[in-house]
């Protein structure tokens, strides 16, 4: 019983118990992240509350922002995909990263299908199939430096990079695409900045 | 897995002045230091029209084609910088974007989504999947290389006889329901 009394203090007394989640008082309230690093501002952006909207407004459409760390991938040739769901339709999203052969696609895919999962479970959003995506961006990510052997004991220095993708899906149809501007929309313009003009420093 | 990471400093500033050794030498005698040419006449002197050594070197001046040394000076270089609003002009022109595929429908035996020339890819999985299994038996069957008979093989599922049009052909047996895209001659 000695020993086993002797055996209980010392794990009482583990040190990894107490730095356990960086605070020595495990019902305190304080918070340290030491595991989750910094919260990114994208992921933040889900945790915005509105407050509740009068009777007689019209329905704000749901929104959810989701994003991807650290994909082993260029942020440029990423760009070119988030260019191409830009405005549209979820499905028509997907149906197009599916047959896509760029390596992003397959992680777009991903990021849109649990984008779309989350919206159904926790943001109200009653049909999955109704949402439409009005951002796509991609960001840079952490580049590492490396060696890269040529030949005759040559070397060079490459940096192995990756991106962040971020997408942000509203409910609603997606809205129709904008008609390109004609030479007669520029001509009005142009008049009307003529004609808006004024004098200026006088009486 | 062993990554070596060495700093590229000394092995660059040893390259470096390699180099800077071998223009001080003049091994790379096409750069020049900025001055003027080593040749041409200091003082314009009367003498013989063409001088002995003068014939190779009139031919050489008149084809004017200069040696690998010299060429250095003549190669291909860009002369300023590309600003980044020209290379977003060039990198978002609309030849280097996706172009949108009209050619994706939905399958109609599964209802995922298939290109219009390519078989659907779940179907082809499923068929797969259950080919594997038969040619599994088939090798139970043969019990090793080389002995594949010289008749037709027929498979057959749970609960199905041969009929009179399968005489001698050799019969696998599957255990399970037939699938219903395998369809019973």
């Amino acid at each position: 019983s000695g020993a086993a009394w002797a055996r209980g203090l010392l794990s009482w007394a583990r040190p990894e118990r107490w730095l356990a989640s960086g605070s020595l008082f495990p019902l305190s309230c304080i918070h340290t992240s030491t595991s989750l690093q910094k919260i990114g501002k994208w992921e933040k952006k889900n945790r915005i509350v509105y407050p509740p909207q009068l009777p007689g407004e019209p329905r704000r459409p749901a929104e959810i922002y989701h994003c991807r760390r650290e994909i082993k991938y260029s942020k440029d040739k990423m760009w070119y995909l988030a260019k191409l769901i830009k405005g549209m339709s979820i499905d028509q999203a997907l149906a197009q990263l599916e047959f896509s052969d760029k390596k992003g696609a397959k992680v777009i895919k991903e990021v849109l299908l649990e984008a779309q999962e989350m919206a159904v479970r926790k943001h109200n959003v009653e049909f999955k199939s109704n949402l439409h995506i009005a951002e796509s961006l991609t960001g840079r990510g952490r580049y590492v430096k490396r060696v890269r052997c040529h030949g005759k004991g040559m070397f060079g220095v490459m940096k192995i990079s990756r991106c962040h993708y971020f997408v942000k899906l509203v409910e609603g149809p997606p809205p129709p695409p904008e008609p390109p501007r004609t030479g007669f929309d520029q001509a009005k313009e142009y008049v009307q900045q003529l004609r808006s003009r004024t004098l200026v420093h006088t009486l | 897995v062993l990554v070596l990471v060495c700093s590229p400093l000394p092995r660059l500033r040893a390259l470096l002045q390699r180099c800077w050794g071998q223009l001080e030498r003049g091994l790379w005698p096409g750069v020049l230091w900025g001055q003027s040419p080593p040749w041409g006449p200091a003082l314009a002197v009367q003498g013989p029209a063409l001088l002995p050594q003068g014939i190779n070197n009139a031919s050489e001046g008149s084809t004017g084609v200069p040696g690998l040394l010299e060429s250095i000076l003549w190669m291909a270089a860009p002369k300023k910088r590309r600003t980044v609003e020209v290379n977003r002009c060039r990198r978002r022109h609309p030849n280097k974007l996706i172009e949108l595929k009209r050619n994706i429908d939905v399958c109609p035996e599964c209802g995922n989504l298939k290109q219009k020339h390519v078989l659907c890819g779940y179907c082809y999985a499923k068929v797969k999947a259950e080919t594997r299994l038969i040619r599994m038996e088939i090798h139970k069957k043969e019990g090793g290389p080389f002995n594949a008979p010289t008749v037709e093989t027929v498979v057959l599922y749970d609960g199905e006889k041969p009929t009179e049009k399968d005489e001698g052909k050799r019969i696998i047996e599957r255990a399970r329901k037939r699938p219903s895209w395998f369809v019973q001659n």
